[in-house]
């Protein structure tokens, strides 16, 4: 029991001194970039992230790959991040959930209105390239069946789609397109997928046709078609710089250099870079870097690591030890801080709920109702919280939340699971009630307990690859990078290391178990 | 001395309150040891609990040494009770000293006192410490963990001990040895000793005085002799029936012949039963089958506690018509006849 309460001490020691969010405190405030999750997103933002390193003296701190809209526009208005692109058709139907206003020009009008409004958000000058939506089908496909629009697409209805899974919960998504092109209600065979996983699942046959976008490099490479939207149902998307109008009015020279890149690309220049990131492996660095240099924006470019490479993931992880190790680490502190403040608040709810049994069943049914919380949403939902924000006290905190049932529901299993003559005998001879408790009752339930706390254990280390997608880090970090580029070395490079530290630690904390255990147990 | 004074207990609230224990008035006295014994749920068991107060008396007093127990701090009541439960509740995480050491480290004796405790009290229970002591509960046979259980009772040297089925969960061989140990231990200890049982015969074995409990209320409390000869309702004697008068259980008290009658020398009553003639000290004089029949002088005697078998064999060795059973201190009871002495051993 000692050891045990040592053991919590000591953990809870490191997680005062830990500071999980070290970006947010320095002074004087770095500028922080943020990005989407997926290619065109992240490499807007390493060429917005270069050019205020070249043309300002401010600091600049990227947070990338923040997951979808949502996640990354809390960000933002938490001031989390300070600037990331966004796209205008999304802004105003997602973000203000305002309806359709027209063209490119009324749509800019009218998100630049309503985000500075409601957020003191400015909206820069557009980059140039509409990066709408489009419903897409392989060449051969459209050929065979003669598909040339969307509302070709009716005429067949045996065609088995792949939506992505933003796209079917989007306002101007999957739904409302169907309302507006009077697809059939029923009948259909839709299911939702990973957009990075559609291409794949598109030239495997699995599917006939899913969502893309107007300016993704992959559409060259799978030689696939693009259906005009002959009804005009995709709002425009031009992809603009959004920033918080305090960073406008504290360094105007931030707004005069991402007005430079005003107008700079147009669609096809937008999808060959994506292209070259996506299909020639090349980094976002280099291709981001090389853009600006070409423009004249950057005189002299950075020397940059190549990222092309090829074989297995064993081969990445050989190459890339120190940053595998940093990954494993972060991993690693992640998993062991929110395992840990589940056991700060499972144990002691768990001892709670045996010593006033009315609270049991309500307790456990909060702790099982968290569980069936969508991680993601839990983290958009944390996020504008004060104090906690992008990164590791989030993660953490979501981690933690779903790590506490397992712990909490064998605590108080165990407890009552402590054979009721041994605690009469306690009661009986003159034992004081917290006498009892940690001289028989908590001895008694170690085993139980442990076992609660190596299956929350597990089930966090492989959770903790969701930290990833509000830029906690973590194994996730290569996993997700890997499912926007289609790169099966990266996902594995994460997703085995990830699995091996499961059954490690699954393992040690078998050998804990064995140290704490009661001796003189059956 | 424990007193208890009109105590009752009521679990629930009306409607469907139930009243276990029900003005039960009664005392151990000092070195005494009084035996609980009913039916289940006669509430025996909530009558032990409420002196050391797992259970809290809805009314009543209980006195332990004259002061009210629930005047008195909670924690330190129940030290100055042993407490004993059924199986010994040994905690099995613990070894066999560390059980016996616990309190007295919870009271802060020095650690070689506390050694010197528990060998003391292994020896007291014929477990010897240097095999013992360092095992842990599961490691033990049923016998010896009660035997562990008793020594923890005893490790502050209570003057009172409550006992909850001490002996319950063991099988009859080991039970067996237990009471005798109990009644040897009993004896060099002098305490003061409640005991809850739902066995008849091991309740009159160990127990000074026994005190019959039914439906929460105290039927009789008194001696073997007291239940058998005097019995305070119907109830008291079907009990000590049902529960007592199977073969080979019986004792010679239980035998006695109804038809026998006890007449001072020189008196001739009618009748036809055997006769037991006393002289005029009030002694038992001689026997006769019947009132004209030869008369045997200066027969021998049962005592009460005999068992049937001794008592058959007399009788066969003897070839005397009834045989004088006497109590503890030497008083005719009434006489075992040839007849009386097979009660219950045929079928009827």
């Amino acid at each position: 029991m000692r050891r045990l309460l040592a053991l919590l001490a000591m953990a809870l020691a490191i997680l005062a001194a830990w500071d999980v969010a070290p970006a947010r405190a320095e002074e004087p405030r770095p500028l922080v970039v943020g990005s989407k999750q997926f290619t065109e997103g992240r490499l807007l933002s390493e060429i917005l992230a270069q050019l205020l390193e070249a043309r300002t003296d401010l600091r600049v701190v990227r947070r990338m790959d923040l997951g979808g809209s949502r996640v990354v526009f809390s960000a933002l208005q938490a001031g989390e991040i300070d600037l990331y692109p966004e796209y205008t058709g999304t802004g105003l139907l997602e973000i203000l959930g305002a309806p359709r206003s027209g063209g490119p020009e009324e749509t800019l009008r009218a998100v630049r209105e309503g985000f500075l409004q409601k957020y003191d958000l400015v909206w820069m000058e557009p980059l140039g390239f509409n990066n709408a939506f489009a419903m897409v089908v392989t060449g051969e496909k459209a050929r065979e069946l003669g598909l040339r629009t969307i509302s070709d697409l009716k005429a067949h209805p045996s065609l088995r789609y792949g939506i992505s899974l933003e796209f079917l919960e989007r306002a101007d998504g999957w739904n409302p397109l169907l309302e507006a092109y009077g697809f059939p209600q029923e009948g259909m065979t839709v299911r939702g997928l990973q957009h990075g996983l559609a291409y794949e699942a598109l030239t495997a046959g699995q599917i006939d046709v899913t969502n893309a976008y107007t300016t993704d490099g992959k559409l060259e490479r799978y030689g696939l078609v693009a259906l005009e939207d002959d009804r005009g149902f995709f709002p425009p998307y031009h992809a603009v710089p959004v920033i918080r109008g305090e960073i406008l009015r504290a360094h105007p020279e931030v707004g005069r250099t991402l007005a430079m890149l005003a107008g700079s690309l147009t669609d096809r220049q937008m999808q060959h870079l994506n292209y070259r990131v996506e299909e020639r492996k090349e980094s976002f660095e280099a291709v981001a870097a090389d853009f600006l240099k070409g423009r004249g924006l950057v005189q002299e470019s950075r020397p940059l690591p190549a990222r092309g490479r090829s074989g297995s993931f064993l081969q990445y992880l050989a190459e890339h030890p120190q940053e595998t190790w940093a990954l494993v680490r972060q991993h690693l502190t992640l998993t062991g801080l929110a395992v840990l403040l589940a056991c700060l608040v499972g144990i002691p709810l768990g001892i709670g709920i045996t010593r006033w049994t009315p609270a049991a069943p309500p307790v456990l049914a909060a702790a099982g109702v968290i569980q069936t919380i969508p991680s993601l949403a839990l983290l958009a939902f944390l996020i504008p919280v004060p104090g906690l924000g992008l990164g590791g006290r989030t993660a953490v905190l979501a981690l933690s939340l779903y790590a506490v049932l397992p712990i909490l529901r064998n605590t108080w299993t165990g407890l009552r699971g402590v054979d009721a003559g041994v605690l009469e005998a306690a009661r009986g001879m003159g034992m004081r009630p917290w006498q009892v408790l940690t001289m028989v009752e908590l001895p008694l339930a170690v085993p139980t307990i442990m076992a609660g706390l190596r299956t929350s254990a597990v089930i966090t280390v492989g959770m903790a690859t969701l930290a990833a997608f509000i830029g906690a880090g973590g194994l996730g970090e290569p996993i997700l990078t890997g499912l926007y580029l289609n790169d099966n070395v990266l996902i594995l490079a994460g997703a085995v290391p990830a699995a091996l530290l499961a059954v490690l630690v699954d393992l040690l904390l078998g050998r804990l178990e064995g140290l704490l255990a009661p001796r003189g147990q059956d | 001395m424990i007193e208890l004074d009109r105590v009752s207990k009521v679990f629930g609230a009306p409607p469907g309150a139930v009243r276990a224990v029900d003005q039960v008035c009664f005392r151990v006295e000092d070195g005494e040891t009084v035996c609980l014994i009913g039916t289940s749920g006669s509430g025996k068991t909530t009558t032990l609990k409420m002196v050391n107060r797992l259970e809290e008396p809805t009314s009543g007093r209980i006195l332990v040494d004259g002061q009210d127990v629930q005047t008195q701090d909670l924690i330190r009541l129940r030290r100055s009770l042993g407490y004993v439960i059924q199986k010994g509740g040994l905690f099995p995480h613990r070894t066999v000293a560390q059980n016996i050491g616990l309190l007295p480290r919870l009271e802060g004796w020095p650690a070689d006192r506390i050694r010197a405790r528990v060998e003391e009290l292994l020896d007291l229970v014929s477990l010897p410490p240097e095999r013992f002591a360092q095992r842990h509960p599961h490691e033990l046979s049923g016998g010896q963990q009660q035997r562990v259980g008793v020594a923890r009772a005893l490790s502050l040297d209570p003057s009172h001990i409550l006992m909850d089925e001490p002996f319950g969960a063991l099988d009859p061989l080991t039970r067996d040895s237990l009471q005798e140990e109990f009644l040897r231990l009993k004896s060099r200890v002098g305490k003061t000793i409640l005991l809850v049982t739902h066995d008849l015969d091991e309740a009159f074995r160990l127990g000074d005085r026994v005190a019959l409990m039914h439906e929460g209320r105290l039927v009789q409390i008194g001696t073997r002799v007291d239940f058998r000869l005097r019995p305070a309702s119907p109830f008291v004697e079907e009990f000590m029936r049902s529960h007592l008068d199977g073969p080979g259980e019986a004792l010679a008290l239980d035998l006695l012949d109804p038809q026998a009658q006890v007449v001072p020398m020189g008196e001739n009553p009618g009748g036809s039963g055997p006769l037991l003639f006393l002289d005029t000290n009030g002694l038992l004089e001689a026997v006769a089958a019947e009132a004209d029949g030869p008369r045997h002088e200066n027969p021998p005697t049962l005592a009460a506690s005999a068992r049937r078998a001794v008592a058959l064999e007399m009788l066969l060795e003897t070839r005397l018509p009834a045989l004088g059973v006497l109590d503890g201190q030497g008083r005719l009871l009434g006489a075992v006849t040839p007849t009386s002495a097979l009660r219950g051993l045929q079928k009827t």
